[in-house]
């Protein structure tokens, strides 16, 4: 193995509690949940009969635009059954990140990891890569896992009223389109989350303590004062641009799809209902929108530029 | 042999004061030196920059290599433990030895299991579960297991208690040093290092104020134990320092000719701890 993955591993054990163990707690407290539901469903249920409908009748009767319903739901459900891990993962890699380039520097651990032949564009580059590559894909593993345990749960509970679950279920959803889907978030995220990335790096390389305000009232003290003037003056500042472009944009952009357009979702869908409208409004088109938008380029442009900040305060800063 | 270290004019200002004041110094391959000098002399500062850890004015070349550009390439052959510098608290003993094997070409896994061996440390504990001599003695065995060209040591005992100390400067001596190799040390206890030292450095202020090998030290310097009737007579010498002891004065001399004071009382070689007081004299004053 060379330097670079000894790096990785290094951030792995570091955080093995963050990056493996909190999405698998998400993914098997929503599976646990789920399970539990349906448990109680069925048990509340009499002679495989639900609503009056016996479900093995249904196989039989259910048309095939009822059928691709079906499927388009049980597809949206898995895709929208993966925001629980999304979002732990946001918040273990927003604090992770926090800490990144300042835990060291706080305990002075940081004088032996300098002291290795390990230069500081490869400490920084180390920990990027495993905010944008390795944290995701371990997050990707449990929630994937996790949406296989909801279709084996699913699949019981059709299968115990009597149904036939590969008929009813698998034949209907398409989990490997979901899976795809949800795994093409990864290297959107990656770019996506670049100025986030970018400005937690740099407040962690540059605060002498508390990394987390500065990181959070620097830019929501600067909108504030935008908006003040917007308000009070007669000059037409950029407010609401402002707060959307620039404050969110440093600090939210780490939340997985936080860039996908759910405002135009309805839009979309073109008044169409039902839950296949949804699988087809959330398509690859939809998906890789934004990166024909300079919105995205300019922000990882920005974030790219505070890393190489961060690495020259990481290289520089002498207060150790 | 060219020098492993040559600073020339290398100085280093904090605000309005200067940590390193235009210092000229080398240290030749294989030697072992102790670098020594008061609380907020510039000892750090010093081994900062020769560790390409903060920026200087002046010429600097280590292993031929200048430690602000190079550092990356210096971080090969150097390897140093400051005084500050812990082991992140996460860290377990496996793994450390682990990291540091997979990143540093010159690492032997075999010596630092031996060191390992000689301690209480279990490849499963955790840095934060370790007393501080025992964080101490990991790191230890981690950086003489590194075959480095120059090994930087800024208080490398600290908190360790006497036994193990002794024990560490005793293999740092038979395991770890030879004629290939350079360390530079800097400690409090001087008297614990002074018999393993081949060169002296004295820092105060700023500035080199001694720097000679062991032997020239022991050429030029010498201690003359007086009685009072002839205390005066020393004094007329220009003594470096002088201290009572059992109602006798004790003088120190630079350079002054050895049988001329051996007509005043016994004569004997000062240690280093009595030197440094000496120079230092009115330092904190």
């Amino acid at each position: 193995m060379n330097t670079f993955t000894w790096l990785l591993k290094r951030e792995y054990w570091e955080h093995r509690g963050g990056f493996q163990w909190a999405p698998l707690i998400a993914a098997g407290a929503l599976l646990a949940v789920f399970a539990f539901a349906a448990v109680s469903g069925l048990s509340a249920a009499h002679d495989n009969v639900l609503n009056g409908v016996r479900l093995s009748d249904l196989t039989s009767t259910l048309t095939p635009e009822q059928h691709r319903q079906l499927g388009a739901g049980i597809d949206v459900g898995l895709f929208f059954s993966a925001t629980p891990v999304a979002l732990v993962l946001a918040i273990v890699t927003f604090f992770y990140l926090l800490g990144s380039l300042y835990d060291d520097r706080r305990d002075r651990s940081i004088l032996f990891w300098k002291s290795l032949p390990i230069s500081d564009l490869q400490t920084v580059l180390s920990k990027v890569v495993t905010a944008t590559v390795v944290a995701p894909i371990l997050s990707l593993v449990a929630a994937l896992a996790m949406m296989l345990g909801l279709l084996l749960i699913m699949s019981l509970i059709v299968a115990v009223y009597g149904g036939n679950p590969f008929t009813m279920i698998w034949a209907n959803a398409s989990p490997l389109t979901v899976a795809g889907k949800v795994a093409l978030l990864v290297p959107l995220n990656a770019v996506w989350a670049l100025p986030t990335i970018g400005w937690l790096m740099l407040c962690s390389a540059f605060a002498k303590r508390v990394p987390f305000l500065w990181a959070t009232l620097v830019p929501v003290a600067v909108g504030t004062a935008v908006s003040i003037f917007d308000a009070v003056t007669k000059l037409r500042l950029p407010n609401d641009w402002f707060w959307q472009h620039i404050v969110f944009r440093l600090l939210f952009s780490i939340v997985p799809g936080g860039w996908m357009d759910f405002e135009h979702l309805e839009q979309r869908m073109e008044g169409a209902k039902g839950p296949d409208a949804v699988l087809a409004a959330i398509n690859l088109d939809s998906m890789l929108a934004p990166l024909q938008g300079p919105n995205i380029w300019l922000g990882a442009a920005a974030g790219i530029g505070m890393i190489a900040l961060a690495w020259w305060l990481r290289r520089w800063r002498d207060d150790s | 042999m060219s020098a492993v270290v040559q600073a020339r004019g290398l100085s280093k200002r904090f605000g309005g004061t200067a940590a390193l004041d235009n210092v000229d110094f080398s240290i030749d391959a294989g030697r072992i030196v102790g670098l020594i000098g008061p609380n907020g002399a510039g000892k750090t500062t010093a081994l900062k920059a020769i560790l390409g850890l903060t920026d200087f004015q002046g010429e600097l070349s280590v292993l031929g290599l200048d430690p602000r550009k190079q550092r990356h390439e210096l971080m090969q052959q150097v390897c140093f433990i400051a005084d500050v510098a812990v082991l992140p608290r996460w860290m377990r003993v496996s793994e450390a030895v682990d990291f540091v094997a997979g990143v540093h070409p010159r690492f032997s896994r075999e010596k630092c299991q031996h060191f390992l061996s000689r301690t209480k440390l279990k490849p499963r504990m955790r840095v934060r579960e370790m007393s501080k001599g025992m964080i101490v003695q990991l790191h230890l065995a981690l950086v003489m297991a590194i075959d480095a060209r120059l090994l930087v040591l800024d208080e490398p005992t600290l908190g360790l208690d006497i036994l193990y100390r002794k024990d560490f400067y005793q293999s740092l001596l038979n395991d770890y040093f030879d004629e290939q190799k350079t360390i530079v040390i800097t400690t409090h206890q001087v008297e614990e290092v002074e018999h393993i030292l081949t060169d002296l450095m004295f820092i105060r202020d700023g500035k080199i104020v001694l720097d000679s090998t062991m032997d020239a030290v022991a050429e030029r310097f010498t201690e003359v134990m007086v009685n009072p009737d002839k205390a005066a007579a020393a004094r007329a010498l220009q003594p470096l320092g002088e201290r009572q002891i059992f109602g006798k004065s004790i003088f120190l001399f630079d350079g002054t000719d050895k049988p001329q004071l051996a007509q005043l009382g016994e004569i004997r070689q000062p240690n280093i701890a009595d030197l440094f007081v000496a120079t230092m004299k009115g330092t904190y004053a």
